[in-house]
């Protein structure tokens, strides 16, 4: 068996998506789901503002563990799922520029890869220590997610 | 005594303004003790270090857990990647 491809990472420059898209290819690929956050300029949706930038920060080693710990859960609920992608951007970032890329394959496009990229960006935002700040025209402020790790989780 | 190396992150080191630090505790130390022990050398920090996240030698820990001689500690609000 070939070693299935697990790529994780916190990255300072941008990343490539075709490259990864390429990465976590497999003669057996046959799908692949890649989902992309990237900076919003202009939010309209429940408190409309303005977003000049945002300064992410991670714990990398802890964040680099816990995306590994992402893949497996992935690989445990979808077990079609072979490879997986997951990045984070770090530093400074203006709107328009992708920050995290979730990426899975698969052998058909039906047994959970698209669920699996979506469970990936989910859970990256509960348990990879990231954290943004952003830069608007009224001034700054950490951003606070809302879900609490248990544990050991 | 114990010591642990104690890290900073996001708004809790913009806070503090410095990104790590070293404290001496206790043998039998918990989370809880190096909370209290960080808010009396910084009380302005109290409110953070309080409602903080923490993680011990990077898993997800609680007030509860115990600390041994050379752990590394993080306090962290809730995480915003993505």
């Amino acid at each position: 068996m070939p070693e299935i491809p697990t790529i994780v990472g916190i990255v300072e420059g941008p990343f490539d998506l075709n490259q990864i898209l390429a990465q976590i290819t497999t003669p057996a690929t046959g799908a692949a789901c890649t989902f992309t956050g990237l900076v919003r300029g202009t939010t309209t949706r429940a408190d409309p503002h303005q977003t000049d930038y945002l300064e992410y920060e991670a714990y990398q080693p802890m964040a680099e563990a816990k995306m590994r710990q992402i893949t497996d859960e992935i690989r445990e609920r979808w077990p079609t799922v072979k490879g997986v992608a997951i990045l984070q951007r770090v530093g400074r970032l203006y709107p328009e520029a992708p920050t995290v890329a979730v990426a899975c394959s698969a052998g058909h496009r039906d047994t959970g890869v698209f669920e699996a990229a979506r469970y990936g960006i989910d859970r990256l935002k509960e348990i990879v220590p990231v954290w943004k700040k952003e830069v608007g025209p009224d001034g700054e402020e950490w951003i606070e997610g809302m879900y609490t790790p248990e544990p050991g989780e | 005594m114990i010591k642990v190396n104690v890290l900073f992150f996001a708004s809790i080191r913009s806070l503090l303004k410095k990104k790590n630090a070293k404290v001496e505790l206790p043998e039998g130390a918990h989370v809880r003790d190096l909370k209290s022990e960080i808010i009396a050398q910084h009380p302005e920090l109290e409110r953070a270090i309080q409602a903080a996240l923490a993680a011990v030698n990077h898993e997800f820990s609680n007030d509860e857990t115990k600390l041994e001689d050379g752990d590394e500690v993080a306090f962290f609000s809730h995480v915003s990647g993505g």
